[in-house]
């Protein structure tokens, strides 16, 4: 179907505003992060900065200098609380998500564990924290790990069942009349055709465990352990604000994830059930 | 119960909830036979097959394959293999691995397996294609995947799901034949279902007919086709089905007189020179008369023979090549009449149509029962 001149205007003015409403925040903190001090505090505000200034960039990468410290710090805690809570909270949720599509495991149980991610987080705090002071445990990244895991528990394995329901069920009774045991057929059969919705689930577990803040804050006191939310928060937290510096955290602190959106692209496509059944 | 059975299905019931699926099935084959379950949909006939695979769990009776009770046993543990309709072969496998996967679970050394799978491309035909993933295979060719990766395991027992169903018509007639070529040089025993009463008729040593889950008739091809125990299977195997036509069916002395009434007031009188059965020692009663299409041609009469002729009013003559089809209404229905090709008949007119009753059926006109 043709468009006319009307619609396609209509529809590339969509377009754009879209475009400049979700990325005009971004390229706003990337100028922000190269603008020189003066710059930012200026009245009105330079949009264009006088100068282009990666110096912040350099300190935060240094790690003998004091802000480079603390953020490589929060950098590496970040990567490891997130990164091993998605590993564990998948290991667990895939099983999971298998009981609860093919083996009749009880919904109820499925919407009890949605329901823990319902209650806000301040409702677990105080008894978290009791726990895990009375075992000595906090401002540990074991214990952020501990508690990331079960927040994403749920919510990785409702995804993964959602998932696991739709792959076609003969491919995997097909295995089992072949003489498969269930956990073989889950390894060679199931695991390939939910290869997208693993890696996109792997892929939300791990933003939401990246963009945690509020356990972090509780649970960490020092450099061993606060993840970058908390860190970032710490540099405007002093007197003297340089938005500069918070503003290129920022930046640096979108890399990881926008880098493993980008590894994951290849896997998120769809189409790799075809040829399993039919024609 | 016979020690040679391959399988026995005794008394078995599967019921959903209120829904009673299958109802007292009674089945038993022996080994190399190809047994036929077919049925119009939701007769139950895959719900059997589900049970005999073991995929679905029975509600009561006892299910043996080669003689070891497999009721309520794994379906890897049953000795069988299955093609399904949709074939589900798996997708992220080649084809050689694919057809290769039950060896593997089995932990067959890498040598064996690799000839086995050689050994049943070749009979399959697909040695060029052991390398390629299913999404590169046509229908067809996936088809015979999924047959490749039951027989190279050689097992007990082979349960075909509808496996043609899903190919275009030309290529279900091309593997209708392989299938029946692979069991002739296999000499597999093989349990098929399909709805498709030709496949049954072809492939079949022999056919369980089924119709809300309760088993119709069992029997050989020909005796399903030429003496069908009820209205149901009369109508559903052949094409075109068989004609039930109400007629009034009069005993005399060694032989039956039969009246067909005609929509012009007049009535078709025909003999059936068989001895009457018991079913009609009470004297005249209105039945069902079934007579195949090929009963009712434009043969021309032979002094001595058996066949009779009357006339009828052809009210739709369709030329399909082989055959011309007449449709004349006869005994409250419209009965097929197959004529031969190049039959100087037009619709409208009136034409000699000679009846064999050499096969003649009744049935009973209120339960459909054979008499």
């Amino acid at each position: 179907m043709r468009r006319t001149m009307l619609q396609s205007v209509f529809l590339y003015s969509c377009v754009v505003a879209l475009a400049l409403f979700t990325i005009a925040p971004l390229l706003w903190l990337v100028t922000m992060s190269i603008s020189a001090p003066t710059d930012l505090t200026e009245v009105p505000l330079r949009w264009i900065p006088s100068e282009f200034d990666f110096s912040r960039y350099g300190a935060l990468l240094n790690i003998d200098g004091g802000s480079g410290e603390r953020f490589l710090s929060a950098l590496r805690n970040s990567i490891l609380t997130a990164g091993g809570a998605t590993v564990i909270a998948l290991m667990l949720a895939i099983p999971a998500a298998y009981s609860f599509s093919r083996r009749g495991a009880s919904m109820v149980l499925l919407f009890a564990f949605l329901a823990t991610i319902m209650m806000p987080p301040i409702t677990y705090i105080l008894p978290l924290y009791s726990t895990f002071s009375a075992f000595g445990m906090l401002n540990k990244t074991t214990t952020l790990i501990i508690v990331y895991t079960a927040m994403l528990l749920p919510f990785a394995t409702w995804l993964m069942k959602a998932n696991i329901d739709v792959l076609p069920v003969e491919v995997e009774q097909a295995a089992f009349m072949e003489g498969a045991s269930t956990s073989y057929t889950i390894r060679t059969v199931v695991l390939p055709l939910a290869l997208p919705a693993i890696a996109a689930t792997a892929m939300l577990s791990f933003l939401v465990a990246w963009d945690e803040f509020f356990y972090a804050l509780i649970f960490t006191n020092d450099l061993s352990a606060k993840t970058l939310p908390v860190a970032i928060a710490d540099f405007s937290a002093g007197r003297v604000t340089d938005y500069g510096v918070i503003a290129s955290v920022g930046v640096m602190a979108t890399l990881p994830p926008a880098i493993l959106a980008i590894c994951f692209q290849k896997f998120i496509v769809s189409g790799l059930v075809a040829g399993s059944v039919k024609g | 119960m016979p020690e040679n059975q391959i399988l026995s299905v005794e008394s078995l019931q599967k019921t959903y909830g209120d829904v009673h699926v299958l109802k007292d099935i009674n089945v038993a084959m022996e080994p190399g036979e190809f047994l036929v379950l077919v049925g119009p949909s939701g007769c139950g006939k895959s719900t059997l097959l589900s049970c005999i695979s073991g995929l679905t769990e029975v509600s009561s009776g006892t299910i043996r394959i080669a003689g070891r009770d497999c009721t309520h046993m794994e379906p890897a543990n049953r000795d069988i293999a299955m093609v399904f309709q949709s074939y589900a072969l798996f997708p992220n496998m080649s084809v050689e691995r694919n057809i290769g996967f039950g060896l593997e679970v089995r932990k067959v050394a890498e040598a064996e397996k690799k000839a086995k799978v050689s050994e049943v491309a070749d009979l399959l035909k697909i040695e060029h294609l052991l390398q390629r993933r299913p999404a590169e295979l046509s229908g067809g060719q996936r088809q015979r995947v999924a047959m490749g990766r039951a027989l190279v395991r050689d097992p007990k027992l082979f349960l075909f799901d509808e496996p043609l169903s899903n190919l275009d018509a030309k290529l279900r007639v091309t593997m209708r034949t392989e299938i029946k070529r692979i069991h002739q040089a296999t000499g597999a025993s093989i349990v098929y279902v399909t709805h498709d009463q030709i496949e049954a008729m072809t492939l079949a040593t022999r056919i369980v007919v089924m119709k809300d889950g309760v088993v119709q008739q069992i029997g050989t091809p020909h005796e399903i086709y030429n003496k069908p125990v009820n209205a149901f299977v009369a109508d559903f195997m052949g094409a075109p089905s068989m004609n039930l036509m109400k007629g009034k069916a009069t005993p005399e002395e060694g032989h039956i007189r039969l009246e067909i009434p005609t929509p012009q007031g007049r009535s078709v009188s025909l003999i059936d020179r068989k001895t009457p059965s018991q079913s009609f020692r009470n004297g005249p009663q209105d039945v069902l008369i079934g007579l195949r299409p090929e009963a009712m041609t434009d043969q021309k009469l032979s002094n001595g023979s058996a066949l009779q002729s009357a006339e009828c009013l052809l009210e739709v003559v369709e030329p399909a090549g082989a055959d011309t089809y007449a449709v004349i209404h006869l005994g409250e229905t419209e009965a097929i009449a197959r004529l031969s090709a190049d039959a100087p008949v037009q619709a409208g007119e009136m034409s000699s149509i000679t009846f064999d009753l050499s096969k003649v059926s009744y049935f009973d006109i209120s339960s459909g029962n054979r008499l």
